[in-house]
Protein backbone atom coordinates (compact mmCIF):
# COMPACT_ATOMS: atom_id res chain seq x y z
CA UNK A 1 0.00 0.00 0.00
CA UNK A 2 2.82 2.19 0.80
CA UNK A 3 4.90 1.50 -1.87
CA UNK A 4 1.74 1.86 -4.09
CA UNK A 5 1.13 5.20 -3.31
CA UNK A 6 5.14 6.28 -3.00
CA UNK A 7 5.39 4.78 -7.11
CA UNK A 8 1.94 7.43 -8.15
CA UNK A 9 3.76 10.30 -6.51
CA UNK A 10 6.73 9.07 -8.46
CA UNK A 11 6.73 11.90 -11.40
CA UNK A 12 8.65 9.14 -14.15
CA UNK A 13 5.18 6.86 -13.57
CA UNK A 14 3.16 9.57 -13.60
CA UNK A 15 4.70 10.09 -16.91
CA UNK A 16 4.30 7.45 -18.21
CA UNK A 17 0.88 7.12 -17.60
CA UNK A 18 0.11 10.20 -18.81
CA UNK A 19 1.51 8.49 -22.07
CA UNK A 20 -0.40 5.54 -21.80
CA UNK A 21 -3.85 8.20 -21.45
CA UNK A 22 -2.98 10.24 -24.62
CA UNK A 23 -2.26 6.77 -26.57
CA UNK A 24 -5.75 5.06 -24.82
CA UNK A 25 -7.71 8.92 -25.76
CA UNK A 26 -6.52 8.91 -29.98
CA UNK A 27 -7.14 5.31 -30.19
CA UNK A 28 -10.76 5.33 -28.31
CA UNK A 29 -11.21 9.16 -30.21
CA UNK A 30 -10.73 6.93 -33.89
CA UNK A 31 -13.15 4.54 -32.57
CA UNK A 32 -15.64 6.51 -31.88
CA UNK A 33 -15.05 9.07 -34.77
CA UNK A 34 -15.75 5.69 -37.00
CA UNK A 35 -18.59 4.56 -35.06
CA UNK A 36 -20.21 8.02 -35.86
CA UNK A 37 -19.14 8.71 -39.27
CA UNK A 38 -23.02 7.79 -40.54
CA UNK A 39 -24.93 10.45 -38.60
CA UNK A 40 -25.57 13.13 -40.30
CA UNK A 41 -25.75 16.59 -39.92
CA UNK A 42 -23.15 19.06 -39.22
CA UNK A 43 -20.29 16.33 -40.16
CA UNK A 44 -17.52 18.71 -40.64
CA UNK A 45 -17.41 20.18 -37.25
CA UNK A 46 -16.95 17.10 -35.16
CA UNK A 47 -19.40 17.63 -32.91
CA UNK A 48 -21.89 14.71 -33.71
CA UNK A 49 -18.79 12.67 -32.59
CA UNK A 50 -20.42 12.88 -29.09
CA UNK A 51 -23.16 10.31 -29.76
CA UNK A 52 -19.91 8.10 -29.29
CA UNK A 53 -18.89 6.28 -25.55
CA UNK A 54 -16.11 6.54 -26.77
CA UNK A 55 -15.16 10.13 -27.49
CA UNK A 56 -16.56 10.81 -23.88
CA UNK A 57 -13.97 8.11 -22.61
CA UNK A 58 -11.50 9.82 -24.66
CA UNK A 59 -12.63 13.18 -23.69
CA UNK A 60 -11.71 12.00 -19.92
CA UNK A 61 -8.22 10.41 -20.81
CA UNK A 62 -7.27 13.93 -22.23
CA UNK A 63 -8.13 15.62 -19.20
CA UNK A 64 -6.55 13.28 -16.97
CA UNK A 65 -3.73 13.25 -19.35
CA UNK A 66 -3.34 16.76 -18.87
CA UNK A 67 -3.36 17.05 -15.13
CA UNK A 68 -0.48 14.20 -15.30
CA UNK A 69 1.39 16.69 -17.25
CA UNK A 70 1.12 19.00 -15.11
CA UNK A 71 2.65 17.66 -12.07
CA UNK A 72 4.82 16.13 -14.20
CA UNK A 73 6.84 19.49 -15.42
CA UNK A 74 6.75 20.34 -11.48
CA UNK A 75 9.69 17.90 -11.14
CA UNK A 76 11.08 17.13 -14.36
CA UNK A 77 12.57 19.67 -16.67
CA UNK A 78 11.01 20.21 -20.05
CA UNK A 79 13.76 19.18 -21.77
CA UNK A 80 13.46 16.13 -20.49
CA UNK A 81 10.14 15.52 -20.08
CA UNK A 82 8.56 16.96 -23.63
CA UNK A 83 11.31 14.27 -25.51
CA UNK A 84 10.11 11.29 -23.04
CA UNK A 85 6.49 12.01 -23.48
CA UNK A 86 7.01 11.36 -27.22
CA UNK A 87 6.54 7.69 -26.30
CA UNK A 88 3.23 8.40 -28.02
CA UNK A 89 4.54 7.98 -31.16
CA UNK A 90 5.70 4.83 -30.42
CA UNK A 91 2.40 3.66 -28.21
CA UNK A 92 -0.36 5.04 -30.77
CA UNK A 93 0.88 2.97 -33.89
CA UNK A 94 1.21 -0.14 -31.89
CA UNK A 95 -2.44 0.29 -30.14
CA UNK A 96 -3.23 1.27 -33.50
CA UNK A 97 -2.16 -2.38 -34.93
CA UNK A 98 -3.32 -4.60 -31.68
CA UNK A 99 -7.07 -2.73 -31.52
CA UNK A 100 -7.80 -1.77 -34.59
CA UNK A 101 -6.08 -4.01 -36.78
CA UNK A 102 -4.25 -1.32 -38.73
CA UNK A 103 -1.22 -2.32 -41.32
CA UNK A 104 1.96 -1.19 -39.86
CA UNK A 105 4.32 -0.75 -43.07
CA UNK A 106 8.51 -1.84 -42.82
CA UNK A 107 9.24 2.17 -42.65
CA UNK A 108 6.78 2.58 -40.14
CA UNK A 109 8.48 -0.04 -37.90
CA UNK A 110 11.89 1.92 -38.63
CA UNK A 111 10.45 5.00 -37.56
CA UNK A 112 9.52 3.14 -34.27
CA UNK A 113 12.74 1.53 -33.58
CA UNK A 114 14.63 4.90 -33.97
CA UNK A 115 12.09 6.58 -31.24
CA UNK A 116 12.75 3.73 -29.13
CA UNK A 117 16.45 4.53 -29.39
CA UNK A 118 15.70 8.29 -29.17
CA UNK A 119 14.05 7.87 -25.75
CA UNK A 120 16.64 5.38 -24.76
CA UNK A 121 18.82 7.70 -24.94
CA UNK A 122 17.44 10.75 -23.77
CA UNK A 123 16.38 8.21 -20.37
CA UNK A 124 20.18 6.93 -20.04
CA UNK A 125 21.61 9.65 -17.82
CA UNK A 126 18.57 10.22 -16.09
CA UNK A 127 18.22 6.51 -14.40
CA UNK A 128 21.97 7.56 -13.56
CA UNK A 129 20.64 10.13 -11.57
CA UNK A 130 17.75 8.16 -9.79
CA UNK A 131 20.07 5.60 -8.63
CA UNK A 132 22.24 7.91 -6.96
CA UNK A 133 19.47 9.70 -4.88
CA UNK B 1 2.43 32.44 -47.99
CA UNK B 2 -0.61 32.34 -45.53
CA UNK B 3 -0.03 28.64 -44.70
CA UNK B 4 3.74 29.17 -43.34
CA UNK B 5 3.24 31.70 -41.67
CA UNK B 6 0.21 30.02 -39.93
CA UNK B 7 2.65 26.82 -39.44
CA UNK B 8 5.01 29.03 -37.61
CA UNK B 9 2.54 30.46 -35.10
CA UNK B 10 1.38 27.22 -34.31
CA UNK B 11 4.64 25.94 -33.81
CA UNK B 12 5.62 29.08 -31.34
CA UNK B 13 2.47 29.08 -29.76
CA UNK B 14 2.79 25.35 -28.59
CA UNK B 15 6.22 26.00 -27.72
CA UNK B 16 5.19 29.02 -26.12
CA UNK B 17 2.35 27.05 -24.06
CA UNK B 18 4.94 24.52 -22.86
CA UNK B 19 7.41 26.98 -21.32
CA UNK B 20 4.83 28.85 -19.96
CA UNK B 21 3.69 25.84 -18.23
CA UNK B 22 6.57 24.45 -17.17
CA UNK B 23 7.64 28.20 -15.64
CA UNK B 24 4.43 28.27 -13.59
CA UNK B 25 4.36 24.41 -11.87
CA UNK B 26 8.16 25.36 -11.01
CA UNK B 27 7.62 28.87 -9.04
CA UNK B 28 4.13 27.32 -7.82
CA UNK B 29 7.04 24.98 -5.62
CA UNK B 30 7.44 28.64 -4.04
CA UNK B 31 4.95 31.02 -4.41
CA UNK B 32 2.13 28.57 -3.79
CA UNK B 33 -0.39 27.84 -6.86
CA UNK B 34 -2.45 30.66 -5.74
CA UNK B 35 0.22 32.85 -6.63
CA UNK B 36 -1.10 35.77 -9.02
CA UNK B 37 1.74 35.47 -11.41
CA UNK B 38 1.78 31.42 -11.40
CA UNK B 39 -2.26 31.89 -12.15
CA UNK B 40 -1.10 34.66 -15.25
CA UNK B 41 1.74 31.72 -16.19
CA UNK B 42 -0.58 29.01 -16.36
CA UNK B 43 -3.35 31.03 -17.97
CA UNK B 44 -0.77 32.09 -20.92
CA UNK B 45 0.29 28.53 -21.18
CA UNK B 46 -3.39 27.13 -21.39
CA UNK B 47 -4.14 29.81 -24.26
CA UNK B 48 -0.96 29.55 -26.02
CA UNK B 49 -1.62 25.66 -26.32
CA UNK B 50 -5.13 26.68 -26.92
CA UNK B 51 -4.37 28.61 -30.13
CA UNK B 52 -1.73 26.20 -31.51
CA UNK B 53 -4.52 23.15 -31.20
CA UNK B 54 -7.02 25.29 -33.19
CA UNK B 55 -4.79 26.20 -35.45
CA UNK B 56 -3.82 22.68 -36.01
CA UNK B 57 -7.15 21.72 -37.04
CA UNK B 58 -6.84 25.04 -39.13
CA UNK B 59 -4.01 23.45 -40.99
CA UNK B 60 -5.30 19.88 -40.75
CA UNK B 61 -8.34 20.95 -43.12
CA UNK B 62 -6.08 22.78 -45.72
CA UNK B 63 -3.30 20.13 -45.90
CA UNK B 64 -2.98 16.01 -45.70
CA UNK B 65 -1.69 14.98 -41.87
CA UNK B 66 1.16 12.91 -43.75
CA UNK B 67 2.35 15.90 -44.85
CA UNK B 68 1.62 17.75 -41.87
CA UNK B 69 2.52 15.25 -39.00
CA UNK B 70 6.37 15.05 -39.77
CA UNK B 71 7.05 18.72 -39.20
CA UNK B 72 5.06 18.45 -36.01
CA UNK B 73 7.89 16.03 -34.69
CA UNK B 74 10.35 18.98 -35.22
CA UNK B 75 9.29 20.31 -32.01
CA UNK B 76 10.90 17.83 -29.71
CA UNK B 77 14.24 19.71 -31.13
CA UNK B 78 12.41 22.77 -30.84
CA UNK B 79 11.31 22.69 -27.43
CA UNK B 80 14.35 20.73 -25.78
CA UNK B 81 16.09 23.81 -27.37
CA UNK B 82 13.73 26.39 -25.78
CA UNK B 83 13.75 25.09 -22.32
CA UNK B 84 17.53 25.36 -22.55
CA UNK B 85 17.60 28.58 -23.75
CA UNK B 86 14.45 30.12 -21.73
CA UNK B 87 14.63 28.06 -18.74
CA UNK B 88 18.41 27.77 -18.46
CA UNK B 89 17.55 24.08 -17.74
CA UNK B 90 21.08 21.79 -18.58
CA UNK B 91 21.85 20.65 -22.37
CA UNK B 92 23.29 17.49 -22.69
CA UNK B 93 25.01 15.64 -25.82
CA UNK B 94 22.94 12.53 -25.41
CA UNK B 95 19.64 14.76 -24.66
CA UNK B 96 20.05 16.42 -27.87
CA UNK B 97 20.95 13.24 -29.95
CA UNK B 98 18.20 11.68 -28.20
CA UNK B 99 15.63 14.37 -28.74
CA UNK B 100 16.67 14.30 -32.80
CA UNK B 101 16.67 10.62 -33.00
CA UNK B 102 13.19 10.99 -31.26
CA UNK B 103 11.91 13.77 -34.16
CA UNK B 104 13.67 11.52 -37.20
CA UNK B 105 11.71 8.87 -35.99
CA UNK B 106 8.15 10.64 -35.98
CA UNK B 107 8.75 11.76 -39.21
CA UNK B 108 9.57 7.68 -40.43
CA UNK B 109 6.59 6.71 -38.49
CA UNK B 110 4.02 9.41 -40.12
CA UNK B 111 5.58 9.09 -43.82
CA UNK B 112 4.31 5.80 -44.63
Amino acid sequence: MHRARRSLTNPWIVLGFEALFVAAAETMLKIGASETRRVTGWEWTGLMSLASLWIWGAIVLIILSFICWIYVLKHIPLSVAFPLSNVVHVLVPLSCWIFLGEQISPRRWCGIAIVIIGLAIVAKPVAKIEEKL
Amino acid sequence: MTAIIVFVIEIVAAVAGQLFLKHAMEASTALGFRHPRILKLFTAGVLSLTISFFLTIALLQHFDLSFFYPIQGSTVVIITVAAVIFLRERLSTPLLIGSILISVGIVLVSLS
